[in-house]
């Protein structure tokens, strides 16, 4: 998930269907949260990984999925990705298993990056998901 | 511990102290500034925490 604009029914605005920079809305903070977003992508965990998990993330939350990527994930990719997953459904449910696997495919501090990455993608895909404009025909 | 926080640190996230810096000040300033009251976001970090079982 995205700092990108989006529409919403927050009442801002003249038309409802166009995007509107939700997060710019807020009255403190905002520059704070592009700093912390654009650190998590620059830190020492991959592109690639961190979109896995984004789209997993989106997945779960908005109930669409992605295309998926053309290139097969490789088993770090898919161990974060199953982290990702469990972090959003239940985040008690982190087994010493998965936790030790994760180990196996990266460090510590990629680790406290990882972690960190999922936590921000979490929050941003339910902001969107509460505060997005519902689309035609949905319930 | 499941994974080792770094020599002197207390938690994983002293592995990366930069990124943590910057949740941190954003946690910061969402507590300390913004258009809500402080009761309301209390109130919402109370509900919250109790949902994911958070001992905070």
């Amino acid at each position: 998930m995205t700092l990108d604009a989006f529409p919403t029914w927050l009442p801002v605005g003249s038309d409802a269907a166009e995007p509107v920079d939700v997060f710019g809305l807020l009255p403190a903070g905002e520059e704070q949260l592009r700093r912390l977003v654009s650190a998590v992508w620059s830190a020492d965990v991959d592109r690639a990984t961190l979109e896995q998990c984004r789209d997993r993330i989106d997945a779960l939350i908005t109930g669409t999925a992605r295309p998926p990527a053309p290139d097969r994930p490789t088993v770090a990719q898919r161990a974060a990705a199953d982290f990702a997953e469990q972090f959003v459904l239940d985040p008690h449910g982190c087994t010493d298993e998965q936790m030790h696997a994760l180990q196996d495919h990266f460090t510590p501090p990629q680790l406290a990056t990882l972690t960190t990455a999922i936590a921000v993608f979490d929050a941003l895909a339910r902001v969107r998901a509460v505060l997005a404009r519902p689309q035609e025909g949905t319930p | 511990m499941r994974i080792q926080p770094p020599a002197g640190g207390q938690s994983v996230f002293d592995h990366q102290p930069a990124l943590f810096e910057s949740f941190n000040v954003l946690y910061g300033t969402l507590w300390t500034l913004g258009a809500l009251e402080q009761p309301v976001k209390e109130t919402a970090r109370i509900r919250n925490a109790r949902l994911v079982d958070c001992g905070l």
